[in-house]
């Protein structure tokens, strides 16, 4: 239409009005949600309207015109890269703010710093205090009242590690709970999104832009993203009749990294499925506190049907070198079970044994021109009892619970770092520390207690019987305390170089002859430089049985344990942190110190205040010892000594540890909380509102209705002159 | 960022201002503290050290807590062997020296009977000062077995014996005489060698000091007495066998025989008791952490000696023990009871009971005593240097206490003029945070608006 009607401007001054002023709506609603978590700035769409086609006698001098402005949508902007950032960064955000959180629950207890008497530690002063009982024993030996002081001080420190230990297990108990609630929050995020996308999905199928759904959805999703490491989705689902709708897919990041050794389902482990989603269930202690995905279901909890096809336009020289290679694969005699071929259809269904049945089907639609397509298929089992996720397939703060939660560090089993977790041997939990504490207190325990207890022995060390005569073995030389401790320390020592250095060979070591060999085949040599030998280490083994023999049959035994494992016994198997107690003897005063086990040839009692075993007890208190996993956890992967040092040291190790990890985890931290707020704030940079941008959309959109109304009136002037004043000349 | 939006700057501002309200914190939870670190894992390494200095210094307190015991004891052990040293030698009139000194020198020998009650006296005396020297319930002289008394007397009177911790002071006898080969000389029943024995007929002596040939007997102007013949009183009894048969030692200092078996026997069990004695002397220890390194051997039970210091003292290594060559005892006390005896028994007019040899045996006996007083004397030198060792060392554990305190306090401590300096930086810029607070939250371009 190349002429312009009479009253066409009136609709293109309307339509700017009308432009303006959802253009004011918009800018009002942007300035009303500045403060409104989530929200994502819109602005208005608009094209330029230009109504009509071709004339049928077109003229070249014929000006178009536009009709005006014409509001289309609204739209968000946001920028969908910044989010997959963002939410990478909040799982390990979620992740080590999980773990500093339950690090610093352990160090309220651990953590000695500033505690105490003159700021001199608990356990830590407390074992200097039983030393210095100790020393007024020695000096005092024989009198009872400072055997009483070394009792009193003993106890006030198996009191402490029972406090330590029951606090360690009630924080424990607290991070169980605090991780069930966890899940409970993480599983109303996933019913949450999941009825967010059926709302989104029926706007988006009645036209409804639902930009504020999408913002909770957002929000919601960057929540979740603290939870656990995830991939966000967004595809076009066709519901039919030539329409789609936006479907959003979530799925676990990285979930299943070896998916050969491991359930393979678990790296398909999908959360939200368009309007189905899973629902998290938290397994127990015994279970590791294992996380299973139950069956995805939608918002009235009916079970997904897993159903998806895709259909893709093929070239015809595709279809044919695709339906040749069908044929071959048919005649193939070494086709898989696990593929069905129908040749003849075009048809390849490869089962793959997991739960997935994938099929691909070439077919050519007759036309013009005629056209060739591939569909796949993809047909899920319904999985009826959920899909156990693996170890590590869980990441962010979930997976921070997990492991606190589970890891034991160097008490780790070779059949965890074998099937559980490989790296398992350097992650340390609750079960870390309050196994480490157990071990201190079961060190302890058996030191002192083998301190206490022996045998009557002459001044050169050689064991007496109850005729006060000298004790000897089977070659006719008395068995003497050196030799017993001496092979007793050996023995320790090639047992440790063994679990350093040898190579596992069943319940042995690799041997080479009589030799046991390292990883290079070459012979394992002790501080002394002797070669370690199956032999050697056999008859330390059985000489050490024989003396033990004659001493128990023969030897005069002396002393009873200090500690037990209860406080109403003496029973000193398995003492841990947690039942670490006076032995009941002797607190009874049944048991005392023994100041010695030495009775000089000729004399008819031990001296008084002898007290070397006192000293010894002292030397024992500073002594630098191997402290073995093994002794806590039998199957342990890590056979060797985990440290060596005093009991002292070995709680300042322990304390070490944990605040390295704290340390480290607290600046892991801070990085990805920097990032994350960078993210955010260039999330913000795109998609917040800015006052000041909004106050220019203001006036922008003020002086366009205003320019648009003064349209209208300059094209009614116009109209007027046009109307009333024309043609009336000589009237 | 290309854009800078209200709520992107406040989230920075906001983020920025907790950062700065958390400096703020820390630098004043530093100044209310006084610490350089509240938690192990502010600064791990520093607590480990701190922790590792904090443990040294509770030793070394209690180490000088035990110094302080044993350095007492050691003073109280020193001050009751002054006493000692003072009864039995200086230049006190009332000393065992002086009185042996008037005992041996006393012209008229009048009062040599008065004077042995005085010197027995002081041989009670000295036991009573060693028994008494005691710290707490512990006898300081009993060497490790210090809840029992250290000397006692076994019998009574004269023929008292001396015990130290249940075992004879003056074991190691009996004594014989030797050859040069320290061989015992065998000898007969009169104590005489059978090889001098050439002739056919011998004839014992009355008073059993050895016999006399017959040809020496029958040449003789003046017929010495002999034992008779119980057969035949007029005939002097034939000893020939016996006097040239062997089998006895002859004792000393009294020349007396003993038959060898006997000698044997006696010996064998002597011995023993000499061992015992030895073994605590030499041997027997009680070992006590003065901070001198606590530590045993590598892979074994036993004390690196030189880490620990030895408490035990031994009575019999300042009064002596065993009997010397001469079968005279080595104990002072022992001795001075001998001589106390001897001059106990003297006669009211100062004769010696047994002139011809008491005289001689309290003269050697003087010079024993002598020498038994240069060892005390060294003895007590001894324990002088090791009250001089112990009060070192109690200065030394002293010194290094105040240094760890000092060692570890400079680690935990904060420097106040730093610390009150950081804290007034941080409020500084957390009082211009916000400041600026105000400023980001007033100004916009809704504000220039008309």
């Amino acid at each position: 239409m190349s002429s312009v009607s009479t009253f066409g401007t009136f609709t293109t001054a309307r339509l700017g009005i009308y432009a303006a002023q959802k253009g004011l709506q918009i800018t009002g609603n942007n300035i009303s949600n500045i403060n409104t978590r989530g929200y994502t700035r819109q602005v208005l769409d608009q094209i330029s309207l230009r109504t009509g086609g071709s004339d049928r006698y077109a003229s070249q001098y014929d000006v178009k015109v536009g009709n005006g402005a014409l509001p289309v949508g609204v739209s968000q902007i946001r920028d969908p890269y910044l989010d997959i950032r963002y939410r990478g960064e909040m799982s390990s955000v979620g992740a080590l703010d999980t773990k500093l959180n339950i690090l610093d629950s352990i160090a309220s207890i651990l953590d000695e710093v500033a505690r105490g008497d003159d700021e001199m530690g608990v356990i830590e002063a407390q074992f200097s205090d039983l030393y210095k009982a100790l020393q007024h024993l020695d000096d005092s030996t024989g009198q009872e009242e400072f055997d009483t002081q070394v009792q009193s001080s003993a106890k006030a420190l198996v009191t402490l590690f029972n406090t330590y230990a029951s606090r360690l297990e009630k924080e424990k108990q607290n991070t169980v709970k605090r991780f069930e609630q966890e899940i409970e929050t993480v599983n109303k995020l996933l019913t949450n999104i999941k009825e967010l996308n059926s709302s989104i999905r029926k706007s988006d199928i009645h036209g409804d832009n639902t930009l504020e759904q999408r913002d909770e959805r957002n929000r919601l999703l960057d929540e979740l993203s603290q939870y656990m490491k995830i991939d966000v989705v967004y595809s076009m689902e066709d519901i039919g009749a030539g329409q789609m709708v936006e479907k959003l897919t979530v799925k676990l990041a990285g979930a299943n990294p070896q998916p050969d050794t491991l359930d393979p389902r678990t790296d398909r482990a999908v959360l939200v499925d368009g309007v189905h989603a899973t629902q998290l269930v938290l397994g127990d202690a015994a279970d590791n506190y294992s996380i299973t995905l139950a069956g995805l279901t939608d918002v009235k909890s009916r079970p997904m049907d897993n159903h998806s096809t895709t259909r893709t336009e093929i070239s015809e020289a595709a279809f044919n070198a695709a339906m040749k290679a069908l044929q071959d694969l048919a005649a193939d005699p070494d086709k898989p079970n696990n593929v069905t071929v129908d040749a003849a259809n075009g048809t390849k269904t490869v089962d793959d044994l997991m739960g997935y049945t994938y099929t691909t089907k070439y077919i050519k639609q007759a036309g013009n021109p005629t056209k060739f397509y591939k569909i796949e298929t993809t047909h899920a089992e319904a999985v009826a009892d959920g899909i156990k996720l693996d170890d590590n397939d869980i990441r962010g703060g979930l997976q921070a619970y997990r492991e606190m939660l589970t890891e034991s560090g160097e008490f780790t089993t070779s059949d965890t770092i074998a099937n559980v977790d490989e790296s398992a041997a350097t992650k340390r939990g609750f079960p870390y520390y309050q196994k480490a504490l157990d071990l201190l207190a079961n060190q302890f325990a058996k030191v002192m207690n083998e301190a206490n207890q022996g045998y009557l022995m002459n001044e050169n060390g050689e064991y007496l019987n109850a005729k006060l005569e000298v004790l000897k073995d089977a070659s006719g030389n008395p068995i003497t305390e050196s030799n017993v401790v001496k092979t007793k320390s050996q023995l320790g020592e090639w047992k440790r170089l063994l679990a350093q250095k040898g190579v596992k060979d069943g319940n042995d070591y690799k041997l080479d002859g009589d030799n046991y060999v390292d990883e290079n085949g070459k012979p394992i040599t002790d501080s002394a430089g002797n070669v370690l030998t199956k032999s050697g280490i056999d008859d330390a083994n059985k000489q050490l049985e024989e003396w033990e023999t004659a001493l128990k049959d023969n030897g005069v035994a002396m002393g009873k344990p200090l500690f037990s494992n209860n406080g109403d016994g003496n029973d000193t198997e398995g003492i841990t942190a947690a039942n670490i107690s006076i032995s009941k003897d002797w607190s009874t005063g049944a048991a005392k110190i023994i100041a010695s086990f030495v009775q000089a040839s000729g004399f008819d009692h031990i001296a008084t205040t002898d007290s070397s075993n006192i000293t010894h007890m002292l030397a024992l208190m500073d002594k630098k010892m191997d402290y073995f996993p093994t002794d806590m956890v039998g199957d342990a992967a890590n056979e060797g000594s985990m440290f060596h040092g005093s009991f002292q040291e070995m709680l300042t190790n322990l304390q070490s540890v944990m605040a390295n990890d704290q340390r480290s985890t607290s600046i892991q931290l801070n990085n990805y909380y920097t990032s994350s707020l960078d993210l955010d704030t260039q999330r913000d940079s795109v998609s917040s509102v800015d006052l000041n941008d909004e106050a220019m959309n203001l006036m922008q959109y003020q002086k366009s209705y205003a320019a648009a109304c003064r349209l209208m009136t300059t094209v009614d002037e116009v109209l007027d002159k046009l109307i009333n004043s024309t043609g009336i000349v000589g009237r | 960022m290309i854009r800078a939006t209200t709520n992107g700057v406040l989230r920075s501002y906001r983020s920025n201002l907790n950062r700065s309200f958390l400096a703020l914190n820390k630098a004043r939870n530093s100044v209310l503290s006084g610490r350089t670190y509240n938690s192990y894992a502010e600064d791990p390494a520093a607590a480990a050290h701190s922790f590792q200095l904090r443990r040294s210094f509770l030793r070394t307190s209690s180490q000088y807590t035990q110094s302080s015991t044993v350095l007492h004891k050691f003073e109280t052990a020193y001050q009751a062997m002054d006493r000692i040293v003072g009864l039995v030698d200086n230049e006190h009139e009332d000393s065992s020296y002086a009185a042996v000194l008037r005992g041996a020198n006393d012209p008229t020998g009048s009062g040599r009977a008065a004077l042995g009650k005085d010197i027995l006296q002081l041989a009670d005396s000295i036991v009573q000062a060693t028994n008494g020297a005691r710290y707490g319930n512990d006898f300081l002289f009993s060497g490790a077995d210090g809840l029992n008394v250290p000397l006692e007397w076994t019998g009574e009177g004269e023929n008292r014996v001396l015990t130290y911790r249940g075992i004879p002071v003056d074991a190691g006898g009996p004594v014989v005489e030797m050859d040069d080969a320290k061989q015992p000389i065998e000898v007969n029943i009169y104590g005489e060698d059978p090889a001098t024995k050439t002739d056919a007929v011998y004839y014992a002596l009355a008073d059993g000091s050895g016999t006399i040939s017959k040809t020496d007997y029958d040449a003789a102007a003046e017929k010495p007495a002999v034992k008779m013949d119980p057969n035949d009183t007029t005939k002097p009894l034939d000893v020939a066998a016996d006097a040239k048969a062997g089998g006895y030692y002859k004792l000393k200092p009294s020349g007396k025989t003993i038959e060898k078996a006997e000698y044997d026997t006696q010996k064998a069990e002597s011995d023993k008791l000499l061992a015992q004695l030895k073994y605590l002397s030499n041997d027997e220890a009680k070992y006590v952490d003065i901070g001198l390194g606590l530590q045993e051997h590598d892979n074994s039970n036993d004390l690196i000696t030189s880490s620990a210091y030895d408490i035990a003292l031994q009575a019999t290594d300042y009064l002596g023990y065993g009997v010397d060559e001469d079968g005279d005892p080595k104990n002072i006390v022992s001795i001075l009871q001998r001589m106390g005896t001897l001059l106990q028994n003297c006669g009211e007019d100062g004769r010696w009971e047994n002139p011809d040899v008491d005289g001689e045996e309290y003269t050697r006996l003087a010079n024993k005593l002598k020498t038994a007083s240069d060892g005390l004397h060294t003895q007590h030198v001894k324990l002088t240097a090791q009250v001089t060792f112990l009060n070192n060392n109690h200065n030394q554990l002293k010194d290094t206490a105040n240094t760890l305190n000092e060692q570890f306090l400079e680690i935990d401590q904060v420097d106040l003029a730093d610390a009150i300096t950081s804290f007034a930086w941080a409020q500084y810029c957390y009082n211009s945070a916000l400041k600026m607070g105000n400023s980001i939250l007033s100004q916009s371009l809704m504000d220039y608006m008309n």
